[in-house]
Order: structure tokens, then C-alpha cells, then sequence
């Protein structure tokens, strides 16, 4: 018997799902352990907790991945994980305080993340348990720094920012209903191999991947604020990747996602089939494109790809906490109030916002990780820089939490986005843009302006230690020639100062669209969006990758024919 | 080298059916387990890119490879964790990867043996590629296509980087990297066991459920975990085997303080191959409970400050010395070649220490032991170490590893050593590198004594002591926390890596005083504990105990390895023991929730 039992697994999975679907009496557990620990811990060291919070994440996810007609994973997981804030001191000056002498990787203060598994089922004292662990390491790693900070402060200069290390931020008892998951596993696994059988015909293509990720995420959230949460979070995304080399051994990828916040809402089979073909395409000519020439010049990034690009080069840099750590590059720290891009341009980032136009946005969220509502924060209006992205750990001039203390479980929370949202006064039809890119290559003397049609995001460095670059990947590139022909070309790397690209829009597409992902940084993996309409930057500037030395494969594909 | 052939169907090529109808029922029914595992399209897959990567694979230049061997290891797994009466993991899993172990040069210098820059055996990076779950022939065929180009690649550079390092290195004595092994084919019908997970899951709720009954412990965790793993095996020697590998178990680990605030923990487990070969949960509950009985009782044991003396290891503690001390000894004996010593290297597994005391004796001569794989039981206690065919495809076998006292062989990979060259059967993966490694060892002694306590009393009034000690089980050194890792890390770098073997402190331990009285004592360790202990055995009881147990890095890691040791329990004629220095921490603020209602 050489098929083995997988579909008892899937079964299984399905039956799991069913079993833990109940309501949930987790908050009134939580609560006990937390009065009971503050009580206790209140005053039971050398300096006072002054704030100790709960934070469960239930998360149920189901993930198949389907190659060239064949199931390659079908994982079901449930897992409980507990994060405790604890502070310790008080709100001027607590345990969280900054250590400017810390030790660890490259002088940074080295944050593991630190969580345990809490029981899957309501019970008491199983879950207490926990609770009562997590807390009182928690209290002693942060009676051992405070006293880390309180020696710095007696041997080092004052800090340029003396603003408070935590706000006070109203309470907040919102409990909504735990989220489930919905989720046809046996159904999914066909729809995934009939599409992924697709990219077999390809034998050129090496590795393709289509992938379903279904998650139903629970935040249970209890401080010593009063404040009480439940707050539901369902996400279903399909992922279409696939990877190939050109003849001179370059790697070259291209990705699809397809996000909903409902399973029905993803994309009909018709949709992926033709976004697979224009992937399969895209990636022919990607491997017959000739390599990218060292270019200065204007360029486009189509909505998409501006919408990464604005994420990482710039929704970073106005996050709060890197105006206020010593250790940052803090560019925007005293440019409030100035232009600091075209006045046409007008930025906000609102995790209220469930969707935009018909698509539904991967940032939202109700409230963030410190109990604080999510808020829409105008951070650039007209081209003026208005407000940075705030948690409770105030900033110069920014006393107060707009609700943007984001992370994954286990982390430190800091600033993070939600939904970024560029919009512009300055729009023109697609078309135009174009027009005017050619245009402006004429003005420029440049032969042609080059297209940006996918671009992947990294984690930007904006630290003093590392460099303040472009860290975002440009899968496709096009250059426009004046004479309207477009050429696809490959090996690109984009160079240079960051803030010039964006002072330097000349106008924007009527296009905005949705980016919807998964953003890395110091406080983990969490999910972002981003929307942006295409611009036109009279400046941009790339260069040839460095090349790969890795060689074709030798032998051809055993699958053969194909196209 | 023997070369049997292996009919290879092209994908296209049509089945012959001119012999009838009849027979080719007949032959399907005859030949029913055999015909699975020919026409198993993973093994079809696997055979036909073997043939073509021997063929044909070749960079211009180049050496085409001289060995290529591809492992399928499809492996479910199950594994169900409590707390306190309640479920905190519940998974199951099922994953498909294919090993590859591609070889460039010859038998004699080729690209294994060797770690090329910083990396470290010990950071476990295993090179694997996930395959389809679905046995899709095509699928399947062209990942492994794709994972062959490269390891290909990979392996011409570290042979060139090897070459480079040795001719720097100057290194004038060289063993062959590899050896060959008879083909054996062995192709075993897939089995299959279903798992009962809501009585599992009943079982590990009932076992934790125990500890709210022990206000002194802080916490414990029970695991069950099953694994069944199908070993798909193919090399260019010509071995072909599909093999059933099960391995079931349920640990309980809990840990509290002393009161001093050094850290206490235990680990019992219960291990077999197959699910119902697991003791009867009324046993395990006992079992269970007399472990956390103990570690309540230690957090109020004081410390000792040392001992000389006759020191008797009783039943489990006695295993865990024949593995600590003879069992790593004589495993993974070959050290790879470093291209840069990696400061990680500090932290591996010390082991092969007695590879220098081949032919010599290192026992009494009234002991004998023995390593076999193919057992799968100790006089009906299940054993967890054994295999039909090792990791590399060869044969499992019994070895006499000590004759009469004296070490007459080691256990063999096909890694071959200066002094054997063979393997026989014990080439065992552990952290993605594969090592001449024990199984299931058993220790046996041609003389006992009958009462062994009698007769350290006996010792102690020779030697006018009061009391002697009796160590009846060592700390587990498996379950480790990350934090627990690191705080060993810092410890490591002050005074370096010792050399000789380390046995972790003793952890139930009492003093048997010559009037007979017993007295729980913690918290000794080995004043320079050497293999020499082996000879100072003085007197060995009648009784064995089989002990099971997984070398891992950390408690639930994912590598590890099955090991059995079955051994009597034994008196050392006289060792020094001395109190262990303890980190300790604040106790914890508040109270147990539950103990504090």
C-alpha cells in the first residue's frame, strides 16, 4: 500500500478544528492570575511594578502547498503563546528605558523573543500555571534591568530626548467573539493541485509553489489598566510563486498573493489561472531580458511596487521609536512641520480601514498590542510632515499612543504601520503617466525610463550602524523607450539616497491599488498594507546585480517535452 | 563490487502483458509486497535519476560523482503535550524529505570528512529537500533532478577547498574517506498503525494531571510523542531497501528548586518501538509518581561536601555510566577535518575517547559487551536503538565490541577508521553528519554477586567508612532550555572543553550507612572521571536494567537518536566525588496558583 494515509490527516485536521471551536473563557482566567500577581509583585521588589499585561494569541492555521500537481505540505497547527509586559519603576523612568551601552551583536541590546505555550483548552490552573511562571521571570528580568539603567544614567551623558518611557492610555473592555477557522482541506487540496498543475508544461521553470494559508487569530489582551480584549483576526491568502535561472546562472523568482479576510473572498480558480499565466510570461521573458545597464533617470513604480517601496523606504523612517533611540538614524525627527515631499502628496497610515474599493486590507486592526485603538494618523499632509506613528512609549513632542504599538508574539513592542495609504492630488490616467515618463526622458537627454512592475520588500536599515539604502528587491523591470516600445530587463539593484526618489514625484497614477503582506522587523513578523497609486519620479538610480556564480543545472529536466 | 541489477522501467515504456491475463493476476498475487515495492513510484522516481546521475552527470572538467545514494524519509509524526491536566500541543505532521549523499574523488579522498569555513557539525544543518507528499512520480523526479545538480556543485567545491587544506595542513596520515559495503536489498511492506489520539491525549492529561499533587514542583510537561518513519534507499553500490522505522514515547520532565534556589529536574520516560509495546498506563503513573515523590523529597536534601570511597551504580545509573563512559567512547570516533576550528566545536557531543584502546583491556575480564541493532527486546523489555539497516544502507549487525575486558572492535559507519575499515551496520545520522554510532548496547558479566548492597557495606567496613554511596541515577542531561544552553555556553568558555568523558552530577543518590540505614544525599559530582573507572569495577550484581533514551541537544529537539543500554548494576572499587557548585535563582515571588487557593 504505497498511498499512505494522508487524507486521514486532513480529516483529522478537520476534526481538531472543531473540537477547540468553542467559546472561550480565557479572559476571567487571565484576569484572576493578573490581579492576584499584581497584588503580590506590586511592591515585592526593589523598585514598584507599576504595569503588568496579558497577552494570548491563539492562532489555528492551515497551510497546503501544492508543486506541479503534487500536494508538497499540508500542515494544521494550534498553538497558544503568551507574551507579559511587565513594567517596573515608574512612568518616567522604567525597565524599558533604553540602555545606550548595551551589549550584544554589533552594540545593539540583543531581544529574544520570550513567550510560552499556553494551554489550548480553559483550564484554571494549567492556564495560571503559565501565567504565574511567565510573570514572575518577566518581574525579575525586569528588576535586573532597571537596575542596568538607573547605573547608565549615573555614568552617561543625558539623553537628548528626556521624554517619559510609558504613557498612561484609556482602558478599554471590547470583547469580541473568537475568531474560527473555515476551511475545506480535502476541497483545497484538489483546487491547489489542479493549479499548480499549470506550471508543469514549464520544465524550464524549477520550482513553482501554489499555497493556501488559512489563519484564525485570537488576541486576548488583560492589563492592569482595566482593560479587556478580545479581538478576532481571520486571514486567507493564496500564494503563487515560481523560480527559474537565466542562461547565465541568475536567479529570477516572481510572486503572486491573493489575500481575503473570508475564505469566499479569495480569488475565483479563473483568476489564479490567469495570474499564473502572466506569471509563467513574465518569467520567459525575464530570462531572455538582457541585463540592466547602470541608469539614472526617471522611472515609474507601477501602484503596487510604489506601495512596497513607500512601506519599507519610507513608512519606516516615521515610525516613533526611531526618532527617539540613540541608536537610529532618526531622519525625520526634526523635519515636523516642513515639506518634506511634493505638496501633492498626502500620506496617512489608518488600520480602521477594513478594505479599499473591493479588496480587503491585511492591516487592519481594531487594537494594538498595548491596548490602545487603532487610529488614523495623518502623517504627511500636502507634503508636510504632520505626526510620526506613536506606542505608549512617548516621544519628543509626542506624548500619547495613536494606537501603532505593534508585534508578534514574544517581542517588544515598537511603532509599527498598519495600513499605509499614499494619495495624491496630482493624478493622471495610467496612459499619461507614461506619456509623461517619455517625456521627461526627452528632457532628461535619456533614451529611455525604466518601469518598475514588482518589487519585494526587505527590512530597511535605518540605524546608525547600518546603511540608510533602498532595501527593496525589483523582481520586474521594464524600460519604456521614448518611442513608446517597452523591453523587459533583468539584474536590477536600485542605489542611492532614498529621500530624493520621493521628493522628486512628478505626478502619480488615478491607480491606487492594494499591497497586502507580511512585514519584518525588530518586533517580529506582522501583517501590513499598503496602498499607493503609480508614480513618476524624475530620479532614480540603479545598477547591475552583483552576478551569481551558480551555473545552469546539467542535466536537462527528467520530465522533458513541455513547452 | 557486486552489481546486481535493478530493472529500471522508463516512465513511457510499455508493461509487458503478452504472457496472458491469468498470469499476470497470479504473478500480482505471488509477488504482491515485492511488486509494491518495485513499482512504488517513489522508488521508480529514485532509480531512474540514479541511473541518469551516474550516467550522465558530469561537469566539464570535472570528475562525475563516484557514489550518490538518495534517502526518502516519509515520517509521520504525532505529538500531544500537557501541563497541569491540560493540552498544550497537539500536532500531527507529515513530511516527505530526500537526503542525498553525492560523493566526488574516490573511496580513498573525496568530499566528505571535511567542514568547509565557520560552519560547525554541531549547528545540525542538514541538507534536505521536502518532496511531494503525493507519490507523483514526475513531481518527485524533478526534485530530486534539481537537488542532485546541486549537490553536485556543492561537492566539487569542498572537495577542492579539502584539497586545498590539506596540502596546507601538511597531513601526512590519510584514512580513506569511505569504504564499500555489500549490496543488500530489502524491501519491507509499508505498515501501518493507527493511532488513538483522543486516548493518548486522555493518557498525557491523566499522567500531568498527577502533578497537582506536589505543591513543591514548579511545573511539569508531559510529551507522547509517535513517529513512524518509511526509509526509502537507493545507492549506486547497487543496496535498495524500503524499511519501517517506529519509535513511540511518553517523557515526563518536571522541574522546581531546591531551597536554595538551584534548579531540580527529572525526566522519566517510557520509550518502545510501536505504541502498544508501552507499558500499561497504571505503571507509568506509579512510575510517575515516584519520580515526583523524589523530586520533592530533594528540595529539601542538603548538600555534601565530598566523598571517597566505594560508590555502587544501581540499575538506570549504571547504564547511563556504560553509555557516558564506554558507549560515546567508542561512537562517533572520526572527527571531520576543519577547514577553521569553529567555536562552536566546543559544545559537540564528546565522544570517541576510547578509539586509542582497541585490543586493549579496559574492563574486568569477566565482562563482555555487545551492540546489536537487531534486537528489538531485552528479555521482553522494549528496546529503542535498533534498526534493520543503518542510515547509510548497510546490513545491521551484532557486534562483540568488548571480549573478555578487552575492546576488540568499534561500532562502523561506512566512515572508515585507521585501524577497521569495514562497517558493520552502525552508521548512524545524528545532526545531518552520518557517525559510527552504538545502538543498543549490552553489557553482561560472567560473575555476580548476589546481594550488592551486602557488599559495599562489606567495602565500606574494610575501608572503615561509616556509609557508601549508591547513585541510582544521573540528571537527565537532555532536558535543557534555551537559557539553560546559554548559561552552558558561558561556562564552556572560561576553562575550555575537558577532555575526558562528563557524566553530569548524580542526582538520586543516598548514603548506605554499614548499619544499613539510607539517606538521600544531592548535589556530587567527578573528581576527573576517566574510562579507567571501567576497571576499578569491583563486584556486579545479578539483576539488568534497560534503559532507553534519545541523544538530542534539547528537550523535543527534532534530531535525535534512539539508544538503548542494558547493563547490571555495579560497584567501583573507589572514586572521589565532590559538591558541585549550583547557580541558583530567587525563588519564584508568588505562590503555585493552585497551591495558594
Amino acid at each position: 500500500m504505497f498511498k499512505m494515509n494522508y487524507p486521514r490527516f486532513l480529516v483529522f485536521g478537520l476534526l481538531v478544528l472543531f473540537c477547540f471551536a468553542q467559546a472561550s473563557s480565557l479572559i476571567p482566567i487571565m484576569e484572576k492570575e493578573l490581579n492576584r500577581s499584581y497584588a503580590g509583585l506590586k511592591n515585592a521588589g526593589k523598585e514598584p511594578l507599576y504595569f503588568l499585561q496579558y497577552e494570548i494569541v491563539d492562532e489555528e492555521e492551515i497551510r497546503i502547498q501544492a508543486f506541479n500537481g503534487a500536494i508538497l505540505a499540508n500542515d494544521y497547527s494550534r498553538n497558544r503563546y503568551l507574551t507579559v509586559d511587565c513594567r517596573v519603576g515608574n512612568y518616567n523612568l522604567d525597565n524599558t528605558h533604553q540602555l545606550r551601552g548595551a551589549t550584544g551583536f554589533s552594540g545593539f541590546e540583543f531581544y529574544a523573543p520570550s513567550f510560552d505555550q499556553i494551554p489550548l483548552e480553559d483550564d484554571e490552573f494549567a492556564v495560571r500555571e503559565v501565567l504565574w511562571q511567565k510573570t514572575d521571570e518577566e518581574f525579575k528580568k525586569a528588576q535586573e534591568r532597571i537596575m542596568k539603567v538607573k547605573a547608565e544614567r549615573a555614568t552617561k551623558v543625558a539623553e537628548t530626548d528626556t521624554s517619559p518611557d510609558f504613557s498612561k492610555a484609556e482602558p478599554i473592555q471590547d470583547l469580541g467573539e473568537p475568531a474560527k477557522l473555515v476551511c475545506d482541506t480535502v476541497a483545497w487540496s484538489k483546487r491547489l493541485k489542479h493549479l499548480s498543475a499549470f506550471f508543469k508544461p514549464y520544465p524550464w521553470i524549477y520550482s513553482s509553489n501554489v499555497s493556501l494559508t488559512a489563519k484564525a487569530v485570537t488576541k486576548y489582551l488583560v492589563n492592569t489598566d482595566g482593560t479587556r480584549i478580545i479581538e478576532p483576526r481571520n486571514s486567507y491568502s493564496i500564494h503563487i510563486s515560481a523560480q527559474t535561472k537565466a542562461e547565465d546562472g541568475m536567479r529570477l523568482a516572481l510572486y503572486r498573493p491573493f489575500y481575503s479576510r473570508t475564505v469566499l473572498g479569495l480569488p475565483k480558480d479563473d483568476e489564479i489561472k490567469a495570474a499564473i499565466d502572466t506569471l509563467i510570461n513574465d518569467l520567459a521573458a525575464l530570462r531572455k531580458a538582457p541585463l540592466v545597464d547602470p541608469y539614472s533617470g526617471p522611472a515609474i513604480l507601477k501602484n503596487i511596487a510604489a506601495g512596497v517601496f513607500f512601506h519599507e523606504i519610507f513608512g519606516h523612517r516615521v515610525e516613533g521609536h526611531r526618532q527617539k533611540l540613540e541608536r537610529e538614524g532618526q531622519t525625520f525627527k526634526d523635519k515636523v512641520g516642513t515639506k518634506i515631499l511634493p505638496e501633492f502628496i498626502s500620506i496617512y497610515d489608518d488600520p480602521t480601514l477594513k478594505s479599499y474599493q473591493d479588496k480587503d486590507l491585511n492591516g487592519h486592526y481594531q487594537y494594538d498590542n498595548e491596548g490602545v485603538k487603532a487610529q488614523r494618523v495623518t502623517v504627511v499632509e500636502n507634503g508636510i510632515l504632520k505626526n510620526f506613528l506613536t506606542t505608549r512609549s512617548p516621544i519628543e513632542k509626542f506624548p500619547k499612543s495613536n494606537g501603532h504599538g505593534r508585534r508578534q508574539y514574544g517581542y517588544k513592542v515598537v511603532a509599527r504601520q498598519g495600513n499605509l495609504i499614499i494619495e495624491s492630488k496630482n493624478q493622471v490616467p495610467y496612459d499619461s503617466l507614461r506619456k509623461l515618463l517619455i517625456a521627461e526622458c526627452k528632457k532628461q537627454n535619456k533614451p529611455y525610463g525604466l518601469i518598475f512592475e514588482d518589487i519585494a520588500g526587505g527590512f530597511t536599515m535605518t540605524g546608525r550602524g547600518g546603511l540608510q539604502a533602498f532595501n527593496v528587491t525589483p523582481l520586474l523591470v521594464k524600460r519604456l523607450y521614448i518611442d513608446g516600445r517597452e523591453e523587459v530587463v533583468r539584474g536590477v539593484n536600485i542605489v542611492g539616497t532614498p529621500l530624493i526618489a520621493f521628493s522628486k514625484i512628478i505626478a502619480t497614477g488615478d491607480d491606487s491599488d492594494v499591497f497586502n503582506g507580511t512585514c519584518g522587523a525588530e518586533s517580529g513578523a506582522i501583517p501590513v498594507s499598503a496602498i499607493a497609486p503609480s508614480i513618476l519620479t524624475s530620479e532614480l538610480e540603479v545598477e547591475k546585480k552583483v552576478k551569481e556564480q551558480e551555473k545552469l543545472p546539467i542535466l536537462p529536466s527528467p520530465i522533458g517535452g513541455g513547452k | 563490487m557486486k552489481k546486481p541489477s535493478i530493472r529500471h522501467r522508463r516512465k513511457n515504456e510499455p508493461r509487458r502483458t503478452d504472457k496472458g491475463f491469468g498470469m499476470l493476476i497470479f504473478c500480482l498475487f505471488l509477488l504482491i509486497s515485492i511488486l509494491y515495492g518495485q513499482e512504488s513510484p517513489i522508488l521508480q522516481a529514485m532509480q531512474d535519476e540514479l541511473l541518469r546521475t551516474t550516467k550522465n552527470l558530469k561537469l566539464q572538467k570535472e570528475k562525475p560523482p563516484y557514489y550518490v545514494a538518495y534517502r526518502i524519509d516519509d515520517k509521520e509524526d504525532i505529538t500531544i503535550t500537557a501541563r497541569f491536566g491540560a493540552i498544550v500541543e497537539d500536532h500531527s505532521e507529515r513530511t516527505r524529505n530526500l537526503y542525498i549523499d553525492l560523493r566526488v574523488g574516490n573511496y580513498d579522498f573525496d568530499n566528505s570528512n571535511f567542514v568547509a569555513g565557520e560552519r560547525s557539525q554541531f549547528t545540525g544543518e542538514e541538507n534536505f529537500t521536502p518532496l511531494p507528499l503525493d507519490d507523483d512520480y514526475d513531481a518527485i523526479r524533478q526534485k530530486i533532478w534539481l537537488a542532485t545538480d546541486a549537490e553536485y556543485k556543492a561537492a566539487i567545491d569542498l572537495l577542492a577547498k579539502k584539497k586545498s587544506v590539506v596540502e596546507h595542513k601538511a597531513l601526512t596520515e590519510t584514512i580513506p574517506d569511505f569504504s564499500r559495503s555489500s549490496a543488500y536489498q530489502k524491501i519491507e511492506e509499508i505498515q501501518k498503525i493507527k493511532i488513538d489520539c483522543d486516548c493518548w491525549r486522555k493518557r498525557v492529561k491523566e499522567i500531568s494531571n498527577l502533578f497537582r499533587n506536589y505543591p513543591k514542583l514548579q511545573t511539569a510537561k508531559v510529551v507522547f510523542r509517535f513517529s513512524h518513519l518509511v526509509r526509502y534507499f537507493i545507492d549506486s553500490e547497487g543496496n535498495k531497501q524500503v524499511t519501517n522505522h517506529f519509535l513511540t514515547y511518553i517523557e515526563t520532565y518536571a522541574r522546581t528548586q531546591n531551597q536554595a534556589g538551584a534548579n531540580l529536574f527529572d525526566l522519566v520516560g517510557f520509550y518502545a518501538q510501536k505504541p502498544f509495546e508501552l507499558p500499561e498506563l497504571s505503571f507509568m503513573i506509579d512510575k510517575v509518581k515516584a519520580m515526583a515523590e523524589t523530586l520533592s523529597l530533594y528540595t529539601e536534601v542538603k548538600e555534601e561536601k565530598e566523598y571517597t570511597g566505594p560508590v555502587m551504580f544501581a540499575g538506570k545509573a549504571s547504564c547511563q555510566l556504560f553509555y557516558q563512559i564506554f558507549g560515546k567512547g567508542v561512537s562517533d570516533t572520526r572527527k571531520p577535518l576543519y577547514e577553521q576550528e569553529p567555536m562552536e566545536k566546543i559544545f559537540e557531543e564528546n565522544t570517541g575517547f576510547l578509539a586509542g584502546k582497541l585490543n586493549k583491556s579496559i574492563l574486568p575480564d569477566y565482562i563482555t559487551i555487545y551492540d546489536d541493532p537487531t534486537a528489538i527486546d531485552y528479555q521482553g523489555a522494549p528496546l529503542i536503538g535498533g534498526y534493520s539497516v543503518d542510515d547509510q544502507g548497510v546490513k545491521a549487525e551484532n557486534i562483540e565490541l568488548v571480549k573478555a575486558g578487552k575492546l576488540v572492535t568499534l561500532p562502523m559507519s561506512k566512515k572508515p577508521l585507521k585501524e577497521i575499515k569495514q562497517s558493520n551496520g552502525h552508521g548512524r545520522f545524528y545532526n545531518g553528519v552520518a557517525r559510527n554510532y552504538i545502538s543498543n548496547l549490552i553489557v553482561k558479566s560472567d560473575k555476580t554477586t548476589d546481594d550488592l548492597e551486602k557488599e559495599l557495606i562489606n567495602l565500606c567496613k574494610e575501608k572503615d567508612l561509616d556509609y557508601g554511596i549508591v547513585i541510582s541515577a544521573f540528571s537527565p542531561s537532555i532536558p535543557k532550555t534555551i537559557e539553560e544552553m546559554e548559561e552552558e555556553i558561558y561556562s564552556y568558555f572560561g576553562g575550555g572543553k575537558p577532555e575526558t568523558p562528563m557524566l553530569v552530577p548524580t542526582f538520586v543518590a543516598y548514603k548506605l550507612y554499614t548499619d544499613g540505614r539510607k539517606e538521600l544525599i544531592k548535589g556530587l559530582k567527578f573528581e576527573g572521571i576517566t574510562p579507567q573507572v571501567l576497571k576499578d569495577i569491583v563486584a556486579v550484581g545479578k539483576d539488568f536494567t534497560v534503559y532507553n533514551t534519545l541523544l538530542r541537544e534539547r528537550f523535543g529537539s527534532d534530531s535525535y537518536l534512539p539508544i538503548s543500554v542494558v547493563a547490571p548494576s555495579l560497584i567501583i572499587e573507589k572514586m572521589v566525588l565532590t559538591s558541585k557548585e549550583e547557580k541558583t535563582k530567587k525563588q519564584p515571588y508568588l505562590t503555585h496558583p493552585y497551591f495558594a487557593k
